[in-house]
């Protein structure tokens, strides 16, 4: 793609978030994406120290690389194949670190971007903040329900921005969807049905040099509560932001089920989040059968969206009775045939079929807009706005849900939880 | 006339497809009118959501007593009473040991009871007292195995004009007494279950109280279905149509005036499990159908509980195919399930009330040219 390419289909992109987000009920809905969309404002590139290399830290960093306000001006993982892999991506002569505060002392950055392991992102996000930088965070956003709120706390104590990464909250697809959740075109949405069904271990292999535990963080309930916070949390964002409210309450039940290989996290979880006037959010997550993969199926009194597979469905009517379509044509043309009905049917509930309509607009790597959004709200010094309350709620009703499931008990949404 | 389909609506409702098609007249109007008084009756009595059905479910779960405003649910109560009667308790939408239903919502059911006096008056049946028939195999009147695009097991011709004679009675036949009963089932099973519980119920039509004995609930199931199609056909003859075509599921059909060529409405009853086999051939005018069945589609639906003769409890597990028509469609949903559950006395009393327009046709027996299907209605 040359660069020319990059620019149409950027520019493009960009359009179909704007039309998107022009919708009624939009701008409360998604009050980011058109400040997000719009042009950055010409000037320096804002400087980013990325924390972690890992996967995630490096798809980051090549997300960076795209936009047109920022760039990777510094790099920090203690792991060496990591960050051999990482400066390959970044800029030359671009400084590296082993430890995030040296990172922090160094200078030379406007900003913090942390893809380290979960347990980790409340330090380095506190840090990040008393060191004086923002700071975009992966998802989830911590732990524990405590240290989200403290994050939280601690940016608004700093004046910073503190921002964290849900790349759905910019898809274009998601928000045409939402645009026409609003509108009404599916009608009362009373249910979503949201699941992250995969069939692989999720265990990495072990490098020469590596700790289990540092590679495979995501297996240890210290460090990760496995599915509900590396998954779940993009999807329960989601629900809550097609339900246009919080969670109730959440009831679930999880199990170590097929991978019975030392692993600390469930490789199993399935759980009710209750919304209000009745409305539920069923999620399920499984690491061995992929047939149903990722989705969630948002299933309203007229239709049903399938944002993922970029689809809208109708309800659909019954199809005519073939006797009754044969008799009218019989009347039509003059004839008095014997009309065989009665036979004791029902209208079959199967699972409909029919294949819907295309949400439309393709694909584009939204990452790459959060971080354009990013880079306006360090030069401005405000927040992209909505965006942390979304990450926030998301990441505690991931973790509510794993209390609920440890516990075997419903549990209800906190009363206690911070201001966004 | 010339554009059909401007004529005809199609819509999911009481669980199922309904169609309404209107012959010698294109009146959407009329069409919605009829669509309205089914989604009326529906929002009545269903149970799958808040209804006015569920709140009283609610009382009655309790064993208590409430008046019922809603004049839909009251109407319905009062021809399930009338039906109860008339077919001696066999029809008993009342259930004991439903949780859900007890509870107040279940999401399976729909339900509906109650009838519309339509052409013709109605609710007076007649009791079932009288001589009572052991046989449980009858020849069907005026059976005539003809092919017609496939195989038949008889044929009928009636209108509806006339009211079946079922049979009259004050009061029910068996004494339903509270509290479990053991029962046989009709192929001698030893079953226990609660038996339903109409019989504690007290309702005072002067002022619309209905008191539950012991808790119970109510789930009218196909019945909702010949009850909405009464409402619609009365929607539609207010509205001046005079010749309509009514279904609700196939299973539940109605028919206003003549076919628009004249005569009966020309309808085969399909056997439930063989492709191009007709149980039986009728023609209607002005009438009401309803179709039951053991066997079949609807039968293995899932989730669809077991049919349970409500005078002894019994599980009714033999195979079989009820067909009833009547003046409404109310009564013909009532007689055929009634046909259905009915031990062999009580279904030859129910037979023998009107034998052109009653039948069962049993599927246990063998079927097909080599293993002749056997005959009960």
């Amino acid at each position: 793609m040359t660069d020319d390419d990059f620019a149409l289909s950027r520019r493009s992109f960009l359009d179909r978030v704007l039309v998107a987000s022009a919708g009624v009920g939009m701008s409360v809905a998604a009050p980011w994406t058109a400040l997000a969309a719009a042009e950055p404002a010409s000037g320096p590139r804002v400087r980013l120290g990325v924390i972690g290399t890992g996967d995630r830290g490096r798809a980051l960093i090549q997300n960076i690389n795209k936009t047109r306000n920022c760039t990777v001006a510094a790099l920090c993982d203690p792991f060496a194949p990591h960050m051999a892999k990482a400066r390959a991506l970044a800029p030359a002569n671009t400084p590296v670190f082993t430890d995030h505060r040296a990172l922090l002392d160094a200078k030379g950055i406007d900003a913090v971007v942390i893809a380290t392991p979960l347990d980790l992102h409340a330090r380095h996000t506190m840090d990040a903040l008393d060191a004086g930088y923002p700071v975009f965070c992966e998802k989830a956003m911590a732990r524990t329900i405590a240290d989200c709120g403290a994050m939280v706390t601690r940016a608004r104590q700093r004046g910073k921005v503190l921002q964290i990464g849900h790349q759905r909250l910019f898809n274009p697809t998601y928000l045409n969807a939402l645009k026409r959740a609003k509108s009404g075109e599916i009608g009362t949405i009373t249910q979503i049905r949201a699941s992250w069904h995969r069939n692989r271990s999720w265990r990495r292999d072990v490098p020469a040099g590596g700790q289990e535990r540092e590679i495979n963080w995501r297996l240890y309930r210290a460090r990760s509560a496995g599915l509900m916070t590396e998954l779940a949390t993009h999807q329960l964002q989601v629900a809550s932001w097609f339900m246009d409210g919080l969670p109730t309450r959440v009831m679930g039940s999880g199990s170590i089920c097929f991978w019975k290989d030392g692993r600390e996290v469930y490789d199993q979880v399935a759980l009710i989040y209750d919304y209000s006037d009745g409305r539920k959010v069923i999620y399920t997550s499984m690491l061995n059968n992929a047939r149903y993969g990722c989705e969630e199926q948002i299933q309203g009194s007229k239709g049903t969206i399938e944002p993922e597979l970029g689809r809208i469905y109708q309800e659909v009517q019954p199809a005519a009775v073939p006797a009754l379509a044969k008799m009218r044509k019989d009347v039509q043309a003059g004839r008095k045939n014997t009309v065989p009905i009665g036979g004791a049917t029902w209208f079959p509930e199967l699972p409909v079929t029919t294949p819907g309509d295309s949400l439309g607009w393709g694909e584009y790597d939204e990452t790459m807009l959060q971080f354009e959004g990013f880079g306006e709200a360090v030069r401005s010094g405000k927040e992209v706005p909505g965006l942390l309350a979304q990450a926030y709620y998301a990441s505690v009703a991931s973790l509510l849900g794993e209390q609920a499931i440890d516990t075997g008990r419903a549990l209800d949404w906190p009363t206690d939880l911070v201001t966004v | 006339m010339s554009e059909v389909e401007a004529s005809v609506t199609r819509f999911a409702a009481m669980g199922t497809r309904v169609e309404l098609h209107l012959f010698g007249r294109d009146d959407p109007d009329a069409l919605a009118a009829a669509r309205a008084a089914i989604e009326a009756v529906e929002d009545a009595l269903t149970v799958r959501r808040e209804s006015p059905a569920v709140a009283l479910n609610r009382v009655l779960a309790v064993g208590g007593e409430t008046v019922v405003a809603d004049p839909l649910l009251w109407e319905a109560l009062i021809a399930v009473d009338v039906a109860w009667r008339a077919t001696g308790g066999l029809f008993d939408p009342s259930v004991r040991d439903e949780p859900e239903l007890l509870r107040g919502l279940t999401d399976e059911r729909i339900l509906s009871p109650s009838a519309v006096p339509r052409r013709t008056p109605g609710p007076s049946w007649e009791s079932l007292g009288g001589s009572c028939e052991t046989s449980t195999t009858w020849a069907p009147a005026s059976a005539g195995a003809e092919r017609k695009g496939g195989e038949t097991i008889s044929h009928q011709c009636f209108s509806s004009g006339d009211v079946a004679a079922v049979g009259a009675s004050s009061r029910p036949p068996s004494p339903l007494g509270p509290g479990l009963r053991r029962g046989t089932s009709a192929h001698g099973a030893d079953d226990t279950a609660p038996l339903p519980r109409w019989s504690a119920l007290t309702i005072d039509r002067a002022t619309r109280r209905v008191a539950a004995a012991h808790p119970l609930a109510l789930d009218f199931g196909g019945f909702g279905k010949g009850y909405a199609l009464d409402r619609a056909v009365a929607a539609l003859c207010s509205a001046g149509v005079t010749s309509a075509f009514l279904s609700a599921g196939e299973s539940s059909i109605a028919v206003i005036g003549e076919h628009p060529l004249g005569g009966g409405w020309p309808l085969a009853i399909p056997h439930p499990e063989i492709d191009g086999v007709w149980l039986t051939e009728l023609e209607l005018t002005d009438a009401s159908l309803s179709v039951s069945s053991t066997v079949g589609a609807g039968a293995a639906k899932p989730g669809r509980a077991a049919m349970v003769r409500p005078t002894d409890g019994a599980i009714v597990t033999r195979a079989a195919t009820a067909i009833a028509v009547a003046t409404t469609g109310a009564e013909a949903e009532a007689l055929s399930t009634a046909l259905l559950v009915a031990d062999a006395p009580a279904l030859a009393r129910l037979r023998a009330a009107a034998p052109e327009r009653r039948f069962l046709f049993s599927h246990d027996a063998p079927t097909r040219a080599d293993r002749p299907m056997e005959l009960t209605a």
